[in-house]
């Protein structure tokens, strides 16, 4: 019998659209359903349609920049997958509302503890898992993390949402019911095996930037090496000041640590400060990136776990839309659709990824195993 | 005094992963994305007040005794 299955639509309406997944999910009569949608449609009334299409279940999920499922990778659709109780019927989810003055994660974790009678301290990190989805525009997914990391072991995966590359307004769904300003938390102990693939796409230069001067409430960079940061960035590329912006996607920087890259991308240029999609840390040296083929190396990632890992029932992929910018720029976007052709998926286009930390142009990988 | 911090985070790691080297290696990790960077420290390293500041406080937000 068949514990996961995914479904998406491109309907206009949010009704037709919830009705044509409503259909298809309902084959398994699903405990949990977690679903992504473009910011085309309604949030509020999107969130109260899917709890009204699947009362007896927990619905989440959140706005994206672009979704994916199986195949498919869209635009101004829905996507969603639903779990019977067998797959994953022992969780709790909470939300951290105003996420942008208000950090609840203490609590959070303290509801965890009385949920599943075991502190979060002591739990076994292959038995649970954390599920994170973040208010798109809030920055403060570095502190979360870090909080996180500090009260458990278990590895919390996920990502930031998005409204369609707008950066005006991005929603979490829980339960019909859509939020602004605020974290979704799903801590989860699954009845089937589990597993995360983190994967990005670079070779790691020998040049790099340490990090002088900082302002960390808004990401921005003031100085890289001692220097005004958008002429250190230009001068180790190589480039004119004025263009340096065009080669942000193709050469952001890295923290590399224990053998694992964290990417960091710049955004845009304000002056001759540089803001990014994450935090730079002052007296912190990044490596100098240089962008390769997502679809041969999220092909090798995908091979590689399933060497250890086994049979991939099913996956969800937080895809950064750095990534996909990428692929439409190469002509690849049918090419990456077809390395989940084979393997129930869902994903969205991120605004940021999580996995461990709080990332950019990667793809974190929730998989799942078969019972 | 030196050599503190090097010796904190190692304590810190040992005591939160309980021995497993995939945890401990996340560990590593989210020290080093929130700006502790292990590698960077030695046994001479001088104690920054502030990091050993920081290290107290994950430490006694996971009932570890440093």
């Amino acid at each position: 019998m068949t514990n996961i299955i995914t479904s998406f639509s491109s309907k206009r309406t949010h009704e037709e659209a919830v009705t044509e997944i409503e259909a298809q999910l309902s084959l398994i009569k699903p405990n949990l359903v977690i679903f992504f949608a473009s910011s085309f449609y309604k949030p509020d009334s999107l969130a109260l349609r899917m709890q009204q299409a699947f009362p007896s279940a927990t619905t989440l999920g959140c706005t994206t920049s672009g979704e994916i499922c199986n195949n498919n990778v869209l635009a101004q659709s829905i996507v969603a997958i639903g779990f019977t109780k067998e797959a994953i019927g022992d969780y709790h989810v909470r939300i951290n509302e105003h996420m942008s003055t208000a950090n609840n994660i203490d609590a959070i974790f303290e509801s965890y503890h009385e949920n599943f009678d075991e502190s979060p301290l002591d739990m076994n990190p292959k038995k649970y898992f954390g599920l994170v989805l973040f208010d798109g525009l809030s920055n403060k997914e570095e502190s979360f993390m870090s909080h996180i990391g500090a009260l458990t072991n278990i590895n919390f995966i996920g990502g930031t949402a998005g409204d369609d590359q707008k950066f005006i307004q991005t929603h979490i769904f829980h339960n019909g019911k859509a939020y602004l300003d605020a974290t979704l938390l799903m801590l989860c102990k699954p009845g089937i095996p589990f597993d995360f693939i983190k994967t990005q796409s670079f070779d790691i230069l020998e040049q790099s930037l340490t990090c002088t001067k900082v302002d960390p409430s808004t990401r921005t960079v003031i100085e890289f090496n001692n220097k005004p940061a958008s002429i250190a960035y230009a001068d180790l590329l190589g480039v004119q000041v004025h263009r340096l912006a065009d080669y942000f996607i193709k050469y952001p920087i890295g923290m590399v640590t224990e053998d694992e890259l964290f990417v960091r991308s710049p955004l845009t240029i304000t002056g001759t400060s540089i803001k990014f999609h994450c935090n730079i840390l002052e007296n912190i040296t990044y490596q100098l990136l240089k962008s390769k083929s997502v679809i041969a190396d999220t092909k090798i990632a995908i091979a590689e776990k399933s060497m250890t890992f086994g049979h991939i029932s099913a996956m969800i992929n937080f895809n950064c839309r750095l990534r996909t910018v990428e692929l439409i720029n190469s002509n690849s976007l049918e090419d990456y659709g077809r390395i989940f052709e084979n393997i129930p998926t869902i994903g969205f286009n991120t605004y940021g990824e999580a996995f461990i930390g709080h990332m950019n142009q990667t793809s974190t990988i929730l998989i799942f195993g078969s019972i | 005094m030196a050599g503190q911090i090097k010796s904190l985070i190692d304590t810190y790691v040992t005591q939160m992963s309980k021995g497993n080297q995939v945890v401990a290696k996340s560990l590593y990790i989210r020290l080093a994305l929130s700006g502790i960077v292990h590698s960077k420290y030695t046994n001479d390293t001088n104690d920054d007040p502030i990091i050993l500041d920081r290290l107290y406080a994950l430490a006694k937000k996971a009932n570890i005794k440093l």
